[in-house]
């Protein structure tokens, strides 16, 4: 799985342990996402910064800054993986 | 919000109690059968609230989240409650007896303070207070400074001088338990709305205050009736009975706003395109 990929589930994951499924369900949301949770399989399929933002806008319609920061602190053991320039805006 | 049937059932059960409480001030300083039977069911709001959370928590994860360990103490918070009501009920009108202290009742009313206590920590968890106090120096000093003020004021207003009867160590437990474990639950509760407010926001934002309006008006009529009984000035059927009432309606209606929120969530996600558009601005909590 790619570090943008692994950012994903480390995000939906970090949300499933405050919400529960429902933070599946809006991660389906997003498009260019792939899910399958039952198998904790995440793909991206198109601009992937992109899709890790659009995940992002769709937690913080829930919570506001707080997902937002729940997103950060969930990514940023893979942050290192990626240059400046690569990293999704929302995640800066 | 009043679109929802549970809420216009939950409101129309809070109208009827409250045009009693409201009928009924004018027998209350006779305390005859009017005022024991509104004691005795009020508490009927708190049982339905309860039973509305239990409905909620699976929804959001169950024992698995954070959000759903949150709702389940609210919803055993409430359902202690009236289990407390339930069991002094019967002391006075099955055995006809005078309340005894402590008693089973104090069993359940202290439970449902350690509940909200559990409670408010997990909501408190939910709204991410960790982050503002990695943030700024302030916020931890908030954390801190809040529960100290609360605590060190419930102990003069409602502990200094307070005689205990030393020769039963669970009423000098509950004497002190009760005004300690309540200043606990709002400090909690305080603490997580001072350091979210300015990060919170979204569809979740209106269930969550909601939520902890409903501590503290529970923590009002908390503290009022340990004030009162302390003074020997607790009258049933006064204002504070109408402020309990008002504490579990309000906490019914927080959970019921999970469960709208939740029906908000399932509906966003069957709109055309895959439910891959924005919710509208109001349910973002934008209004």
């Amino acid at each position: 799985m790619d570090v943008y990929a692994q950012i994903v589930q480390n995000i939906i994951k970090a949300q499933e342990a405050i919400i529960g499924p429902v933070a599946v369900e809006q991660a389906e949301r997003v498009p260019h996402l792939k899910i399958n949770w039952d198998k904790h399989q995440v793909s991206i399929d198109g601009n992937e910064p992109e899709a890790v933002n659009a995940l992002i806008e769709v937690y913080s319609e829930l919570f506001g800054q707080i997902s937002k920061e729940v997103s950060k602190e969930a990514a940023s053991p893979l942050l290192g993986k990626l240059s400046g320039d690569k990293l999704p805006s929302a995640l800066k | 919000m009043l679109k929802n049937k549970l809420q216009i059932l939950v409101t129309l059960i809070f109208l009827g109690f409250g045009g009693w409480w409201i009928e009924l001030q004018h027998v209350v300083s006779q305390q005859g059968s009017e005022v024991s039977w509104f004691e005795n069911t009020y508490g009927l709001m708190a049982l339905i609230g309860s039973i509305i959370g239990f409905c909620a928590i699976k929804k959001w994860g169950g024992l698995k989240t954070v959000l759903g360990k949150a709702l389940l103490f609210f919803s055993l918070g409430l359902f202690a409650q009236e289990a407390g009501q339930l069991i002094y009920s019967y002391y006075t009108q099955v055995d006809k007896i005078q309340i005894p202290y402590p008693s089973w009742g104090d069993a359940a009313y202290f439970g449902s303070v350690l509940f909200y206590i559990t409670a408010a920590f997990f909501l408190a968890k939910v709204v991410g207070i960790r982050f503002s106090m990695r943030k700024s120096f302030l916020y931890k000093a908030i954390a801190i400074i809040v529960p100290l003020i609360l605590l060190i004021g419930s102990y003069l207003i409602l502990l200094h001088n307070h005689q205990y009867d030393t020769s039963k160590p669970l009423t000098v437990f509950l004497d002190a338990g009760y005004p300690i474990g309540e200043a606990c639950y709002i400090s909690i509760a305080t603490v997580a709305y001072l350091l979210s407010r300015k990060m919170l926001g979204g569809i979740m934002k209106s269930g969550i205050l909601l939520v902890l309006l409903a501590l503290l008006v529970q923590y009002i009529s908390d503290f009022t009736f340990i004030y009162q009984s302390n003074r020997n000035t607790y009258v049933p059927g006064r204002l504070d009975d109408f402020s309990y009432l008002a504490a579990y309606f309000v906490m019914a209606t927080a959970l019921i706003r999970f469960h709208a929120i939740y029906r908000k969530l399932q509906h966003s996600n069957a709109t055309p395109h895959g439910g891959k558009t924005k919710l509208p601005a109001a349910d973002r909590g934008e209004e």
